[in-house]
């Protein structure tokens, strides 16, 4: 199936295979190289489940998403990084809390190079002594993003706000880890990485029919169990946020913090995509590069940088923004007074919707941006859409109806100070 | 792709026409011969100009008005390379049917407001950005501490060389409080005045005349500096400076430097990136398969060269306890490759990541712009010729350049968590 992603300047080939693997292909033949990521989608919020062919929960240690990830590039009779050198392609992969993907860019071989990580995926090699192996690396990985204020800090803020889904560490802790053993493992992989549990996004130098036949002839995918019903025990994350204020103390310089606000977007419109497009849309305006804020903030020396960020998932939406600041209370103070009275002009609506339209277009010619977009889109809603489309759908007058609905009070605040204070 | 190299007023205009992207870049680059205080009066100018001019006040307006043509923000950096500095400014609009016009054209006007029109009054720059600016560098240099990779590794660089040359680019704290409006103002007229210029356009352009008439009627300079070689050399070896510090976090950090000594222009171009490829350019390097994956003893070791300063770097992550095994561990891997104990299959291997890398030049106007100024300013070879002299790295260039590094600083930053 031809679907559109930009217009008609970007075209995506979809399919679904019997076996229940979605494939999104996003061709731009102008590139040299190609970019082809398989994702399952499975994260680290996924706590506890019914293994395949099993009728009890299992309750996994924190981190088994991201200790799979590490052990998938573990083969019976090749080293992936070896095999990938010889190409020069470059492999990786990375483990969030929504999914794991596994991606290759490359310029040559890119039959050879895509069969050879789907047999990589489809079929584990876990081994009892590769696993303890493992738990040494994973270890260090853990006290490296430990011992990062802004790390800390990013979990922290979540930790906070959330009561699950994304209020634990990726990667879990040195203890939890050592929980993990080959039975955790294969049962978690033989779940979730059941082909119609995952999908694959192909972009740059790509062709769907070389695709397509790769995944045809693929005998290790072929072999896999699939299309079985999966059953999560799902967690229904409150709306109101865990802890509306916190202070925690790290090896820094700069006291940093972080003001994060909770919505329901099922309050504000019954399309949550656009619930979502319409408050970043707002929280862009009010905090952005343009806005009054940022202006204010610099004259004022309030903080020495600021960002913005959106994190949703189910009903969920959350904006924060995160600081370093030596005057964290007359920073927060603004933000306060920046929501009570939220203006945006027609004119600065469109001029939005301008610049998200030009951000589009840009992602076109960044394969691995425009994976990740992609990648995004499938896991947040299911499905990807015209971005085009989407961004000129948006109206003024809907965005007006938002804003009258939105509850400001729902907010928590973490700040972070010198250990010395 | 359509390179043209033409003639401006003390500049060098460089058109490279192509279809790839959706995108037009104008960049300008100001190339100067680096000294230590010029790094934090750079790292003042990229930020106070792109703030704000004479005609857009503000950081509001200036940004509205980026945005008006579709360039999002102008982007600006300053990068040491060797004994040259390089300042560069640039902006990007978009070229796309579902736009309502090209821009282009605006986006050089925009650029030379940024540059040659900056919001100053009585020879110095406006007090209010000057002061952001000054603040935004002094805490962006204080906060280094908070990040343990990057201050082990620039505490590395202070331990190989005392003689300020091979210096990170982070702004040092005397120079900024020093720093007037006025001698920022005064700082920006030498680059004006004293760098090698060069304005670059890359992307889809049917007007080609039309756009080097209006860059040759926007931009007048009034002078084109000569270069020094950018390639720092090194003449004497010395005994490793080995510091330890001891701080509160979880995991410790190794940082090794080394200076390369003697190299022919060739082992200075190619053996080193093959070299380090080898030895801990990525996953299949020699140090992460030894002491990562068959020894467990970390998550990340690398190792980075830089061809301009002759230095190789090696950085890990470990447990305070193993400090002495894995620096046993790398002289190892080092005495290893010393005396031929690699396989020709790890030289290709070698070879074909950095040729790899090299195949993403083309991918995007910002590459293919810096693939051009390195052309011209670097000298560097066109990639037809980087691959064929990259296939003619043999075992014996690198077994000869490993016995060319000299182990200079060990900095040893122990957490005591």
């Amino acid at each position: 199936m031809e679907l559109n992603y930009f217009g008609k300047e970007q075209k995506v080939y979809y399919d679904k295979l019997n076996n229940g693997l979605e494939v999104f292909v996003v061709p731009n033949n102008k590139q040299d190289n190609y970019h082809i990521e398989v994702v399952t989608k499975y994260g680290s919020s996924i706590k506890e489940f019914i293994p395949i062919g099993e009728k009890n929960y299992l309750k996994l240690p924190l981190g088994v998403a991201h200790f799979l990830e590490h052990k998938m590039f573990d083969m019976e009779d090749s080293d992936a990084f070896e095999f990938y050198s010889k190409t020069g392609t470059y492999i990786n992969a990375g483990t969030n809390y929504f999914y794991t993907k596994y991606y290759i860019d490359g310029k040559k071989d890119l039959k050879k190079n895509f069969n050879y990580l789907l047999n990589m995926i489809y079929t584990p090699f876990f081994k009892d002594d590769n696993i303890e192996n493992e738990k040494g690396i994973i270890a260090e990985e853990i006290k490296m993003y430990d011992d990062e204020a802004d790390w800390i800090l990013d979990h922290e803020s979540k930790s906070n706000m959330f009561y699950t889904t994304v209020n634990e560490k990726i990667a879990g802790t040195v203890d939890s880890i050592k929980n993990i053993n080959k039975d955790i493992l294969k049962k978690t992989y033989d779940t979730f990485y059941q082909p119609s549990n995952m999908f694959i996004v192909a972009t740059g130098k790509v062709n769907y029919k070389v695709i397509s036949e790769i995944l045809k002839e693929c005998v290790a995918l072929g072999n896999m169990k699939t299309n079985k019903e999966i059953i999560i025990k799902k967690e229904k994350e409150p709306v109101k946020v865990l802890d509306e204020y916190k202070i925690i103390k790290e090896n820094i310089i700069v006291p940093k913090l972080t003001y994060s606000y909770k919505f329901d977007l099922d309050k504000l419109t019954s399309d949550r995509l656009l619930s979502r497009l319409y408050l970043s849309l707002v929280f862009t305006h009010l905090f952005g590069e343009t806005s009054k804020f940022n202006e204010k903030v610099l004259e004022n020396e309030l903080a020495i940088n600021f960002y913005i960020d959106h994190l949703s998932f189910d009903n969920i939406y959350s904006f924060s923004i995160e600081a370093e600041s030596e005057y964290a209370d007359l920073f927060k103070d603004e933000v306060d007074k920046t929501l009570e009275d939220i203006v945006i002009s027609q004119e600065d609506f469109e001029r939005i919707k301008k610049i998200w339209i030009s951000v589009v277009i840009r992602s076109l010619d960044n394969k691995e941006h425009l994976a990740y977009s992609i990648v995004d889109d499938i896991i947040k809603d299911g499905n990807i859409y015209d971005q085009l489309e989407l961004i000129n759908s948006l109206k003024y007058t809907d965005l007006l109806k938002i804003i009258d609905k939105l509850d400001l009070s729902n907010k928590s605040f973490i700040l972070m100070i010198p250990k010395d204070e | 792709m359509d390179y043209k190299k033409i003639k401006g007023n003390n500049y060098d205009i460089h058109i490279i026409n192509n279809t790839k992207f959706h995108t037009i870049d104008c960049r300008i680059y100001f190339t100067e011969n680096v000294n230590y205080e010029l790094i934090t009066y750079r790292n003042a100018l990229i930020n106070v100009l792109t703030y704000a001019t004479k005609n857009y006040d503000t950081k509001e307006k200036l940004i509205k008005k980026c945005q008006d043509l579709y360039s999002l923000s102008p982007v600006s950096s300053s990068v040491r390379n060797g004994n040259l500095l390089t300042t560069k400014f640039s902006l990007s609009t978009i070229n796309s049917s579902y736009i309502e016009k090209n821009n282009l054209i605006q986006n050089i006007e925009l650029l030379k407001e940024i540059i040659l029109n900056p919001l100053v009054s009585n020879n110095k720059f406006n007090d209010k950005y000057f002061n952001i600016t000054k603040r935004e560098l002094e805490m962006e240099t204080k906060t280094i501490v908070e990040e343990p990779r990057l201050y082990a590794n620039i505490e590395l660089l202070k331990l190989i060389d005392d003689n300020k040359k091979i210096v990170s680019g982070y702004s040092d704290l005397n120079i900024l409080s020093k720093m007037t409006p006025e001698s920022l103002y005064n700082s920006y007229l030498e680059m004006i005045n004293n760098s090698k210029i060069d304005i670059f356009i890359s992307g889809n352009i049917n007007n080609v005349d039309e756009i080097v008439k209006v860059i040759k009627n926007t931009f007048d300079f009034h002078n084109n500096c000569k270069l020094s070689n950018a390639i720092i050399t090194h003449n004497k070896c010395h005994k490793p400076n080995i510091k330890e510090e001891i701080k509160n976090y979880q995991q410790s950090k190794l940082s090794i430097g080394y200076k390369l000594f003697n190299l022919t222009d060739f082992e200075n171009r190619y053996v080193s990136f093959i070299f380090n490829t080898l030895l801990g350019g990525g996953a299949n390097s020699l140090l992460m398969r030894y002491i990562r994956e068959e020894k467990s003893l970390c998550y990340y070791i690398n190792s980075y060269s830089n061809r301009m300063d002759n230095i190789l770097i090696i950085n890990s992550g470990i447990n305070k306890e193993n400090y002495d095994i894995v620096l046993e561990l790398i002289n190892e891997v080092l005495d290893n490759i010393k005396n031929g104990k690699f396989t020709l299959k790890d030289l290709k291997q070698s070879k074909m990541e950095v040729l790899y890398a090299l195949s993403n030049v083309f991918e995007s106007n910002r590459n293919i712009i810096e693939y051009y100024y390195g052309l011209n300013i670097f000298n560097s070879h066109d990639v037809d010729t980087k691959i064929k002299m990259i296939n003619k790295v043999t075992k014996e260039d690198i077994i000869n350049f490993a016995n060319k590094l000299n182990m200079e600083g060990i900095f040893f930053l122990k957490g005591d968590l």
